[in-house]
Order: structure tokens, then sequence, then C-alpha cells
């Protein structure tokens, strides 16, 4: 008899808390410092929502787009789901439109004009942006200084090409540092370097690649360099090794990456770190990119998805969310903000975005940029390889990119 | 009548929960494979437009496809003629009882009980081609570091040689098995007609040990073809597509090009090639 009354107990919590709604959320997280500070605010939106109960989904960045897609095609999606910029272009026809839900002309004049091109889409809006990315420079210090190489510290002593070879030679040869550079295995993180040398990928009219130009080459060209001159270990490029590890390692003088690792590097305890301004070659650039939060027209919980959104987008959340999570917001009254520690750091990373051509946000918010991420690396990758030349390469990219217009 | 029918039902009830789950799990996935395979698609949209053959078509000219297969070839028929061999020379050593060939056998077994990422971790730790344990010994006896994991075709070494090594302790302890049911009259008989250890193995252990060579060479197939982690983790398919098999081709067809449906072709002809590879060899061993 005491079995039976238990069952029903369990049964009674049980049908009580289904009576509650539940929002289910997938975020990845790059850093292991995310999970516990997205957990605080959570904790917060459901003391201020007592009838919702959140569930999160925790995935590593490199599952998220599988996550999402099998879930889609199981017609399961999760209410709400943190992006990247490619994601959000391929999601787009299954998005949950905000526009609904919100006075779209207000809601998007919250945010910073750069990441308006990802989330507004004729009359749309496929989500909102939670904070700003983008690609950058980080050192080793205790290298640097051991080989005697003085870093460029502002905007006015921002290194050419040339420089930066010098800087990555001594380095090498002169401290611990037994690599000189360590480099992201992307597409973005190598199109800084087409952005500097003066190159894009799509013209202005949107519908045709210009990546096989003189700029393009000799962008390729230098890279490529860098790996036949053994400044850049050639497996993190061509067998899978982490770049990220080498540097944290204090193996590495320097590091292309970008802003969001910020928090997982203010563990570094044994050597002193810094970020420069990204070289130049024809001008200055970044890649900017963006997190974003979107919802999705089939969920089980649209409307609260769409409230979720616009809490953690908000400004009373995201700035101090931003904070704790040492993130460039995408709100325009984060202008100013203090990060204490890494003040430093996070106005290089502003004074980078700030002389970033408009072009270079609109070409990767082409959908078909999404689409070509893992094929340029591929072609890149075979000019490591020593199977194509760099025009080869170029002229590959070109045509495959036309192809991916034209549909 | 009853009973009778009762009798008549009763293997099929036995059968039923296999039947179930080999239904659900292996023949509906299957099938649903196979129509995907006829149509354009991609998860988002679901199944767009039926186009016939049309993604077997686009096969014949996919140079990743074809380059994927190809590996996958040379792969197989590496790994399973090193693993037959090697697993055989195990258990020729290690089929006698004793304290040190049962430590021995633990040895050469434990790689089969640890996961394959954990395998595929512990090789690129030992041959990272910039910071492996073999470089740095390598560098410590004056020696220059090798480019295991980035030069084309070390890299196929490695991934074939770990793949060997995960693998062989398993088909070692099949080959014992198989050496203890030859009868140790034969041997003696052998012995007495003045028969010396190599002319034993080649006219006894060989031709008595070959219903259990053919069931080693069967599974290692099978499961060379499958291979997925251990490559994945050792060298993610690299440097290039140099060791990218074609389960991992479907894989990243699937989701990194967001293309299902030509996945599924994929999937089909790899089925059809192991569909095929297992009905030679079970006519093979009907024949024998």
């Amino acid at each position: 008899m005491r079995k039976v009354w238990l069952l029903a107990l369990v049964l009674l919590l049980g049908s009580l808390a289904l009576a509650k709604g539940t929002l289910q959320i997938v975020w990845f997280t790059e850093a292991p410092t995310e999970q516990a500070i997205l957990d605080k605010y959570i904790k917060m939106y459901e003391a201020a929502n007592p009838d919702t109960k959140v569930e999160v989904t925790y995935v590593p960045f490199q599952q998220l787009t599988q996550k999402l897609e099998l879930m889609v095609a199981g017609n399961t999606p999760p209410d709400v789901a943190r992006v990247v910029t490619a994601n959000i272009a391929q999601f787009e026809p299954v998005a949950l439109d905000l526009s609904t839900y919100v006075d779209s002309a207000s809601f998007l004049n919250q945010f910073l004009p750069s990441q308006i091109p990802f989330i507004y889409r004729k009359s749309r809006i496929i989500g909102a942006p939670l904070d700003v990315t983008a690609n950058g420079l980080f050192y080793n210090k205790d290298c640097f200084a051991e080989a005697g190489v003085k870093a460029p510290t502002s905007s006015l002593n921002v290194w050419t090409w040339e420089q930066w070879r010098e800087a990555m030679d001594k380095v090498r040869n002169n401290s611990k540092c037994r690599f000189a550079l360590s480099y992201d295995f992307t597409t973005y993180r190598f199109s800084t370097l087409l952005y500097e040398a003066g190159g894009r990928y799509i013209d202005e009219s949107g519908k045709k690649f210009v990546v096989d130009s003189p700029q393009g080459l000799r962008a390729l060209t230098f890279f490529a360099d860098l790996f036949k001159d053994g400044f850049i270990p050639k497996g993190q490029w061509l067998s899978n090794d982490d770049p990220s590890t080498l540097f944290r390692s204090g193996l590495s003088g320097m590091y292309m990456s970008g802003n969001w690792n910020l928090s997982q590097f203010a563990q570094i305890k044994n050597f002193n770190w810094g970020v420069m301004p990204l070289p130049r070659d024809k001008m200055r650039s970044t890649v900017p990119g963006g997190k974003f939060v979107m919802g999705f027209k089939n969920s089980k919980n649209p409307d609260e998805a769409a409230k979720f959104i616009q809490w953690i987008t908000s400004k009373e959340i995201n700035l101090p969310f931003s904070k704790d999570n040492m993130v460039l917001s995408a709100r325009k009254d984060a202008k100013g903000m203090k990060y204490g520690q890494f003040d430093d750091a996070i106005a290089i990373y502003e004074s980078d975005l700030s002389v970033t051509p408009a072009y270079v946000g609109k070409d990767w918010a082409n959908p078909v940029m999404a689409q070509m991420n893992t094929f340029i690396r591929g072609e890149i990758v075979k000019v490591l390889l020593g199977q194509q030349t760099p025009k080869q390469a170029l002229e590959t990219i070109q045509a495959e990119g036309n192809k991916l217009l034209r549909q | 009548m009853g009973h009778r029918l009762g009798k008549l039902l009763t293997p099929y009830f036995f059968v039923a929960p296999n039947t179930l789950i080999f239904g659900i799990f292996v023949l509906l996935p299957m099938v649903y494979g196979l129509i995907y395979s006829f149509y354009r698609g991609n998860f988002i949209s679901g199944l767009q437009q039926f186009v016939g053959l049309e993604n077997y078509r686009k096969l014949l000219h996919d140079q990743a496809f074809l380059s994927s297969l190809l590996h996958t070839l040379v792969y197989v028929f590496l790994v399973v003629l090193l693993v037959v061999a090697l697993s055989l020379a195990l258990a020729l050593a290690l089929r006698a009882t004793s304290l040190g060939t049962s430590l021995a056998r633990i040895g050469f077994y434990l790689p089969v009980i640890l996961s394959p990422v954990v395998v595929g971790v512990a090789w690129r730790w030992m041959f990272s081609s910039d910071l492996g344990v073999i470089n740095a010994l390598l560098s410590s006896l004056g020696q220059s570091p090798v480019p295991w994991l980035t030069d084309i075709n070390w890299a196929r070494a490695v991934v074939i040689l770990a793949s060997v090594w995960s693998m062989a302790g398993f088909y070692m302890v099949i080959f014992i098995g198989g050496l203890n049911t030859i009868p140790a009259e034969l041997y003696q008989a052998a012995e007495v007609d003045g028969a010396n250890p190599r002319q034993q193995f080649w006219q006894i252990t060989l031709p008595l040990l070959a219903p259990t060579t053919l069931l080693v060479t069967i599974l290692a197939t099978i499961n060379a073809f499958k291979a997925f982690e251990i490559i994945l983790v050792l060298t993610n398919g690299g440097p290039g597509d140099a060791t990218r098999l074609l389960v991992q081709n479907i894989y990243l067809t699937a989701f990194e090009g967001a293309n299902p449906t030509y996945a599924s072709a994929q999937s089909v002809v790899l089925f059809a090639i192991l569909m095929l590879l297992t009905l030679v060899q079970m006519r093979v061993s009907r024949e024998r």
C-alpha cells in the first residue's frame, strides 16, 4: 500500500512539474567558465518568471551545428539556441520571427549596426545579437621580453606584415617559445589576412565572387609561406593539433584567434600574455562576427522563447552578462563599458573593429559564406600540402562560390 | 488445434524481441536511408524533390567521394592483412598457458577494451609532429623530427598501425581458440615423421586454422570498413583528405555539407560493398 502512495506522489509531483512551462535551450560553450555564468542568469530568469522552468543543454561548439540540424530534422527544435554567424544564416528558414513579438524598429535600434545584417531579413527578425566577436592576436609577453621584441600597443604603431614576420623570427630563435605563431584552423581566421591585403570574397552587388584577385593571392601566398618557413606549426592545419593548447602551454609566441578567449586565458598562470592590434598590409582589418540567440518556429514554446531572447539581450541583463563573460556586448549602450583587468585588450579589439571596412561584415552575412566555409579551408590545405598553387586555389574557390551564388 | 497453433507460434515469440530491435534500429533506418538517397533535401527543409539516381550519378564524378573510397579500399586491405598476420603470430607465440603468456595476452588484449577515442588520443600524443613524444625522443638523440601526422604517407602509415594495434588483441584470442581445437596428436605424428616446425605450420596449423582465418578476415574487413573514431581523433582525416575514409566522408557530407540525402547515397554504396564482400566470403567458406 505504501508503494502505491509513493507512486501516486511521484506522479503528482511529475504532473506539477509538467504544468510549469519548460523552456528548452541549447547553449554552446567554448570556455569552461561559460556554463557557471549562464546557470547564474538562468536562475535569475526563473526567479523573475516563476511559471517557467528552463532546461539548458550545453554542447561543445564543434557539435552545435550537428545537434541543431538533427533536432530540426526530427521536428523537435529547441525553444532557444545560442548560435554563431554561420548558423543564423543556415537556420534562417526555420527561425522564429521575432518581429511579431516586438516593435521591430526600436528592437533593432538597440544593437550595433554591424550586427543587423545577420538578424534582419526582409522584415523578419530571425534572432538577436548577444555579443560581437573580432579576430585578434594574442602574444606571450615573457617570450617577447626574452627575445627583445616590443609588441605594438596601440593603433599608432601597428606592425606591417613584414615587421610581423621579423618578430616571429626573433621570438622563435631567441626565446623559450619554440613556435612563433599558433593559428586557428578556420576560414574566418585566414580571412583576416585577405581583408588586410585589401581583398574580399564577394563584390558589392553580393552576386559575384572576387576572391581571385592580386590581393587574395598576396594573402594566401603570405599565409602559405608562414607554414613553409616553419612559423606556424603544420600540425595545426594539417593534422588536427589544437592551436589554443599550444599557446596556453607557453610554447607559442603568438596566437591568432579572437576576443572570446579572454575569460579562458584569464586562468593562465604560467606566463604573462597580452593582446596586440592586428598587423596591417594594405589596410587594417579584423573579421567581425557574433554570437546570437535565436528561436525556432516549430518549437514547443515560441512565446516563452521570444520573451527569453528579449530578456537576455536587454540592457539590464546583457551588459552584466557580457562583463561576466568578458565579451563585447552587441548593444549600443555598452559603449564605454569597463571590464576591469581586460580594458586594454578590449580597447584593442574595439580599435580593430572600428577600422574594419563595412563590406567584411557583408561578406559573412551572405548565406553562401556559411556553405563555403569548409570548402575554402580545404582548398587552403591543398596549397599547404603543395597539391596546388595559391592561384589555383583562389580560382577554384571563386568558381565554387559563383556556382553557389547562382543557385 | 490451439495447442498446435501455440506450438507453431512459439518460436516467433522467442525471436520477436530481437526482430523488433533489429527492425527498428537497423532495418528501418536502412530503408529510410535508401529512400532518402533518391531525393534532394536537407535537414531544414526536409525532402524537397525526387531526383531518381541523380545522387548516384553525381558520386561517379565526386572527387572527395572517389578518393575516400580509394583510401578506404587501401586501408582495409592493409589493415586486414596486417591484423591477420599479427594476431596469428601473437596467437602462435602465446598459445601455451603460463603466467608469462597470460600476462602478455592481457597486455595485447588491453587496446581492445580501450575506447577508440582514447586510442586516438594516445597515438596522437606519441606521434604529433610538433609536440609528440617520439619526435621529442628523436630530437634528444640528435635526429631530425619526422612529420608523422603532417606528411601524407607517414600519416597513412600511423593511422594503419594504430588501427592494427587496437584490433590485433581481439583476433589473437580468436586464433588461440582456433589453435586449441587442433588435435595435439597431429603435431606428435608429424614430429615422428620428422617434420620441422615450419613444415608443421604450413601443413597442419594453417590448413586446419582456415575456418578461423576466414572468420577473422570477415570480421576484420567489416570493422576496418567502419573505422571512424580513431582516425577522427588522430588525424581528422588529414593532412588534407589523405586519411579521410568513406565513413568520415559520409559524416562530413551529411553534417558539415548539410547534405543528408547525398550522404545517404554514399551510405548505400558502402552497404553494397560490405554486402558483396560478405556474400563472397560466405560463398568461399561454403565451398570449403
